[in-house]
């Protein structure tokens, strides 16, 4: 504070503010983008590709969160501070997520285990004793033939 | 306070007398980039919470759909892409207003300024009168989150219920039209609903006024009209919206699915094509809705606190308080304001583009 006294020609240096101006033609640019992404991902999605659906639909997602994260939100042209601060939230969510889904399917084989443990013992009850192998390929089989 | 520093004789209140004079500059920066670049660390934190604070959302959706894909299979079907991609557009453009905006503080431009928020503020609110159709109708058809789910089988099953009794070709035809009806009815319930809403919106508006009137002491003129101006322009934003979407469904009704059923009714016979069209409900299908309103209706809040503080940011312009050094607090609602498009712009093809 005290070093201030002595500085007065830095009294017009306090009075700016040093930032990167984005340029109009950009901004619109990236708004114009951001829309034909959107129709891209709603056509995209009307196409049938199975398991490929939701990596499709995310990777535009993501293209369109960077254009809006570095373009609109400055974060290109802003202190490696806040780079790194934001990053790294978005790395431990993603952390989190993975975490999450492998814990959520770390019991499959398990629980498929059970599931063909039971239902033999549960069949014969119910109905004709039937023959122990396999149910669930019975079922896959059944379904088609109602159709 | 002026004269007291002076006679307090000393040369740090004396500094602060001649350099610090600015009001716009808090005490304890040395400088205005100082504390911009400060407020934006500060803003960049509150943004990581929020990014953390979703991803627990996220979380759930992604443990479930990898559980029950066919339950997510199911319930978009539900959800209108054309109402959710044009949603997703109003807040496109409500993020460019908003970084334009932000141009314009930089830049000095203060008309600029006062007409990006203001179109920002609208599109905002034109969001959530979008919403609020998509949320009455779910409400009607029992669209609604696990425990108040009714499954939708039941309109139909009451649709089905009364032409079953003939047979031969009128049958279908007038099957087709009980389930018009039967939909048309719920449609007129959402509209009454709406418009029942809508004026409890205008009394919201008028009690805002009125206590905007009382509480606050002396008020200036012009933040008490800016104020209500912005109330008054959320309010015609969201009537916007709603009419518009209300506009849409009568449109898309009259148009699209006749075209579809003639076609199908003339080439396959009603129950073939009916149970055809038809992916079997799941019996969890109403967890799909809690996931929806959890993460839609976490969203609409930030878009209405999103909300107060742009109006926040038009009371300030119109004041005159940001210049080409201090615009600071349009740069940090700016941030935020971009996050909530962010979010959204995952929200879009996580619910509404299930294949």
């Amino acid at each position: 504070m005290s070093d201030h006294a002595e500085s007065g020609s830095h009294a017009e240096n306090t009075q700016s503010c040093h930032v990167h101006i984005v340029p109009v033609k950009v901004l619109i640019g990236v708004f114009l983008v951001l829309v034909a992404l959107t129709v891209v991902t709603v056509e995209a999605a009307k196409y049938d590709t199975g398991e490929l659906d939701v990596i499709v639909s995310m990777a535009i997602a993501t293209v369109k969160a960077s254009l809006v994260v570095f373009i609109f939100m400055h974060l290109w042209y802003d202190k490696p501070l806040n780079k790194i601060a934001f990053f790294i939230s978005i790395i431990f969510a993603a952390f989190f997520l993975c975490m999450i889904l492998l814990d959520s399917h770390a019991y499959d084989a398990y629980v498929k285990g059970f599931q063909q443990d039971k239902t033999p013992t549960v069949a014969p009850a119910a109905t004709a004793p039937a023959p122990a192998a396999a149910p669930a390929p019975a079922e896959a089989v059944a379904l088609p033939a109602k159709k | 306070m002026n004269t007291a520093a002076t006679t307090t004789t000393d040369e740090h209140a004396d500094s602060h007398d001649h350099e610090h004079h600015d009001p716009r500059l808090a005490h304890h920066f040395d400088s205005h980039q100082q504390q911009f670049d400060t407020g934006k660390l500060g803003i960049w934190l509150f943004l990581v919470t929020e990014v953390l604070f979703f991803s627990g959302l996220f979380g759930f959706y992604a443990v479930y759909r990898s559980l029950h894909p066919e339950v997510f299979l199911y319930a978009s079907q539900f959800l209108d892409t054309v109402l959710g991609a044009a949603n997703t557009v109003v807040l496109l453009f409500s993020s460019l207003t908003m970084a334009w905006g932000v141009r314009c503080a930089q830049l000095g431009q203060t008309r600029g300024l006062l007409v990006c928020l203001v179109t920002t503020l609208a599109c905002a609110a034109i969001f959530l009168g979008v919403k609020s159709f998509e949320y009455t109708e779910k409400a009607h058809h029992g669209l609604l989150w696990a425990g108040m789910y009714q499954s939708p089988e039941h309109h139909e099953a009451d649709a089905a219920a009364a032409p079953a009794a003939e047979h031969g070709e009128t049958a279908e035809h007038a099957h087709t039209a009980a389930a018009d009806h039967g939909d048309e009815s719920l449609f007129e319930k959402t509209k009454h609903t709406l418009s029942y809403m809508t004026t409890v919106l205008w009394v919201v508006i008028v009690l805002a006024g009125i206590a905007f009137g009382v509480f606050i002491k002396k008020p200036g003129k012009m933040t008490l009209a800016t104020v209500a101006g912005c109330v008054l322009i959320s309010a015609f934003g969201m009537m916007l919206g709603t009419y518009a979407s209300i506009g849409y469904h009568h449109f898309g009704h009259a148009e699209k699915p006749t075209d579809e059923e003639i076609q199908m009714a003339e080439t396959v016979p009603a129950e073939y094509a009916k149970q055809k069209e038809k992916v079997p409900e799941p019996a969890l299908a109403g967890t799909f809705f809690s996931v929806y309103f959890c993460m839609t209706g976490l969203h609409a809040i930030h878009i209405i606190g999103g909300m107060i503080a742009i109006s926040w940011l038009i009371v300030r312009t119109v004041h005159g308080a940001f210049t080409t050094y201090y615009f600071g607090a349009v740069d940090f609602v700016g941030l935020y304001w971009h996050l909530v498009d962010l979010i959204w712009i995952y929200l879009f093809p996580l619910l509404y583009l299930i294949n």
